[in-house]
């Protein structure tokens, strides 16, 4: 049966691949950097571990293992990516066992970080060099890769259900978000090496696993490890089926309200009262879209991040260089912050304006409304959502205590003023251009397109290169009005440029009504892998 | 003597001509559905109905030939087009983290009734298709017979001319189909038109003033039911008789043997 599933994704993918572009070759070109980087480490463990002693390896291998284990089982989490993954709601009406189902989906997991896979085997080379390790040691690795993948299918499941169901998602997801920040936070503030004790004994912790591992692989075998190691991937293996049965009981989470009870309408004051600022149909459309957004978890999630996930990122930079007096990143944290929100908003709120709305945007076309209205409609309910995210940033560094100056107050709310005008006006172009249907009930991030990440990348730099000029001219002339001359300069280009942008999306828009329609209505294949 | 103007047809399709990477969808289609017409339009699975009335909605574009919707050119005047038709297409035009009063009310503006206006025909139009107790409900929750109804609420909202509607009976209860129906009647009986397409011959053959088959791209016969009896070669005398002996005469003989 799996051979028929694996044959059935590799037609679909053979089926696609006529249609890959630019995009698509720069972006396997990115993640093959992305990949060889770890590979790169991968052999330098092969050729430097047989030099090391063996008094080194017994130290410093659980620590590694308890490294890979962490990013194995966190990184994931993190970026919300749930990586490949088996499309259970259309393959278990099929005479498929469930056992077969559970295998790949456990094989599957390797998607979400192969990279941890590279420096692994990187490490079983080493070993197998080593002149002091016996030859089948190395080999015991291999053991640390079902027992983690059997872990993460555990955690994956669980979070994504926990996601589903929880009132209480978006403090969930930024919880889970917030802990990536703590090792950056440990080391930018110096806590880590202070902490390396307490990690090292950790990694050497009685029954942990890596440690047994690590005993194992160095040639120390015991029953007792042996054992233990046994107990561990039983354990995550009666985890992760427990939760993948749990899945496949789960049906269409949304249809069948369970998930939905949650979503129930809520008042929806703010956007009436946004609304009353405009006439019908704009009223109609932006309180539509500000409801529509406020409800989609998807949405919340982002806007969580870009609330959140910016402050605590860019916190610990602030408090290393602040701690050695005033340093770029003091001076303008809020900048930084506000772009770094707007960057993780784009996706969901400036480039894709029609991908949250799926085959329903085909009413905007179907209705007699201008797409211009549309547009515009949603690029307000947009840049509400801007303002509202600046706001709540500012108000989260208050409540932090964060040393702001109102130089850095006033550029935070310009910068994001300037480069809202700027995304807002590529985001019409590119909603017209590519669109793509973005399920708002999930919460775990889907890949976007590879032409999408091509654009997401232009946009990152188009956003760098904006708030780099008025930066520059502050510098060069020593005061703060220069940097607030260049934005002003820069948003009457941003005016010129939202005008020319929306005209061009229109007229394609117009154009290529049945592409857009198509497109936003795409399903999905066998495996999920992240499409959407 | 002067002569009375004859009215404009609702539809009227001259060669219209439709391709997908060299397959001709729509070839040469013609047809011409009068005003206060309850017309069906049915053809076998990939005939070019779909779109066809994609096409009539103004979501796709033709490749060649002529649409006049109750007398304005597509896709000239398609702005005023729209704002004359009701939609109730077979994918879902619904936004599902609105609840229905809130979607119903939504379509309303954009149609441009006054919002307290368009809020109370909502309200009006819940407590008619028996949605009324969900009113607070998200649409996404709702089943796909609640969604056809208040898919078909939302194209009544604006009491359009024409309706256009692809499948709207498919998921519908017997209880809100036959609602939908007495609907739509007493629609065509105040004088708007229903261009319907359905898979269900026997709610076509029982609602509709005429029918038209269409297969390949082509419309193939066209007429009220007498008509339609009197053009079909192989006689029968229901629409499905008629239908596959049109379409599908030749199908029926062939069996698999191991099945």
């Amino acid at each position: 049966m799996w051979r028929a599933i694996v044959w059935a994704q590799f037609r679909i993918l053979r089926n696609r691949f006529p249609r890959s572009g630019f995009g698509s070759i720069l972006m396997a070109g990115v993640s093959l950097l992305w990949q060889g980087a770890f590979a790169t480490f991968g052999v330098f463990l092969a050729l430097t571990i047989p030099g090391l002693s063996r008094a080194f390896l017994e130290l410093w291998l659980p620590a590694g293992l308890l490294l890979a284990f962490l990013y194995w089982q966190t990184i994931p989490l993190l970026t919300l990516s749930a990586g490949w993954s088996l499309q259970l709601g259309k393959l278990q009406i099929y005479p498929v066992s469930h056992d077969a189902l559970f295998g790949i989906e456990v094989l599957l997991r390797v998607s979400s970080s192969p990279e941890v896979i590279w420096v692994l085997l990187g490490a079983l080379a080493g070993l197998a060099r080593h002149p002091a390790i016996p030859a089948w040691a190395p080999l015991c690795l291999l053991l640390f890769v079902p027992f983690n993948l059997l872990l993460q299918l555990a955690v994956r499941d669980f979070v994504g259900y926990a996601f589903d169901r929880s009132r209480f998602r978006e403090l969930f997801s930024v919880l889970a978000i917030a802990i990536g920040v703590v090792p950056q936070l440990l080391l930018r503030t110096g806590v880590a090496y202070k902490l390396k004790p307490h990690f090292l004994f950790l990694s050497h912790g009685a029954v942990a696993p890596w440690r047994e591992v690590a005993a194992l692989s160095l040639g120390d075998f015991s029953w007792a490890s042996a054992g233990l190691l046994t107990f561990w991937t039983l354990v995550s293996y009666v985890l992760a089926r427990a939760q993948f049965r749990r899945g496949l009981l789960r049906e269409d989470r949304f249809r069948s309200g369970s998930a939905a009870s949650g979503q129930r309408a809520r008042s929806s004051l703010l956007p009436e009262m946004v609304a009353r600022l405009f006439r019908d149909p704009m009223a109609a459309l932006v309180q539509r879209e500000l409801q529509s957004l406020a409800r989609m978890p998807r949405f919340r999630v982002v806007f969580g991040m870009a609330c959140i996930f910016g402050v605590l990122v860019f916190i610990p930079m602030s408090l290393r260089e602040g701690a050695r007096g005033h340093s770029f990143m003091s001076d303008n944290f809020l900048p930084i912050v506000n772009l770094y929100g707007l960057l993780l908003l784009s996706d969901v709120l400036l480039l894709n304006v029609f991908g949250l709305d799926r085959q329903a945007s085909q009413l905007f076309f179907a209705a007699p409304v201008r797409l211009e209205t549309v547009l515009r409609a949603k690029n307000i309910a947009a840049l509400c959502f801007v303002a509202l995210e600046t706001v709540a940033v500012l108000i989260f560094v208050v409540l932090l205590r964060i040393h702001l100056s109102p130089f850095s107050v006033a550029a935070g709310m310009a910068v994001s003023v300037v480069v809202s005008v700027f995304l807002v006006s590529a985001g019409n172009i590119v909603s017209v251009s590519l669109p793509r249907p973005v399920d708002p009930s999930s919460t775990f991030r889907k890949q976007a397109g590879a032409r999408m990440q091509v654009w997401l990348l232009f946009s990152s730099l188009g956003m760098l290169v904006l708030v780099a000029f008025p930066f520059l001219a502050r510098w060069a002339l020593q005061k703060d009005w220069p940097f607030f001359a260049v934005l002003l300069i820069e948003l009457a280009i941003g005016a010129i440029f939202y005008k020319i942008a929306l005209d061009s999306a229109v007229e394609r828009g117009l154009r290529d009504t049945e592409r857009i329609a198509q497109a936003l209505s795409k399903g999905a294949s066998v495996m999920d892998l992240g499409t959407n | 003597m002067a002569t009375v103007p004859e009215p404009v047809p609702a539809i009227e399709i001259h060669d219209l001509q439709k391709s997908y990477n060299g397959f001709h969808a729509v070839d040469g289609l013609s047809v011409t559905v009068p005003q206060r017409c309850f017309f069906g339009f049915l053809g076998p699975n990939g005939a070019g109905k779909t779109t066809t009335i994609k096409m009539l909605m103004g979501l796709a574009q033709p490749d060649a030939g002529s649409i006049q919707v109750l007398g304005f050119p597509l896709p000239e005047k398609s702005l005023e087009v729209r704002r004359e038709i009701g939609l109730v297409p077979d994918d879902s035009l619904l936004f599902d983290y609105l609840t229905g009063l809130e979607y119903l009310e939504f379509v309303g503006r954009l149609y441009g009734i006054p919002r307290p206006q368009a809020k109370e025909r909502g309200s009006e139009l819940l407590e008619l298709f028996e949605l009324d107790e969900n009113r607070r409900k998200l649409i996404g929750e709702y089943s796909k017979g609640m969604r056809k109804r208040v898919a078909m609420a939302a194209a009544l909202i604006h009491r359009p001319n024409l309706f256009l509607m692809d499948e709207p009976f498919e998921g519908v209860d017997a209880v809100g189909a036959r609602l939908m129906k007495d609907i739509l009647l007493e629609q065509v009986r105040h004088g708007a038109t229903v261009f319907l397409t359905s898979h269900v011959l026997e709610v076509v053959e029982r609602l509709c003033d005429r029918v038209a088959i269409i297969n390949r791209g082509k419309i193939v016969v066209e007429g009220t039911m007498a008509e339609l009896r009197q053009q079909s070669e192989g006689g029968g005398n229901t629409l499905e008789d008629i239908f596959v002996n049109i379409v599908g005469a030749q199908r029926y003989s062939e069996t698999l043997d191991w099945l």
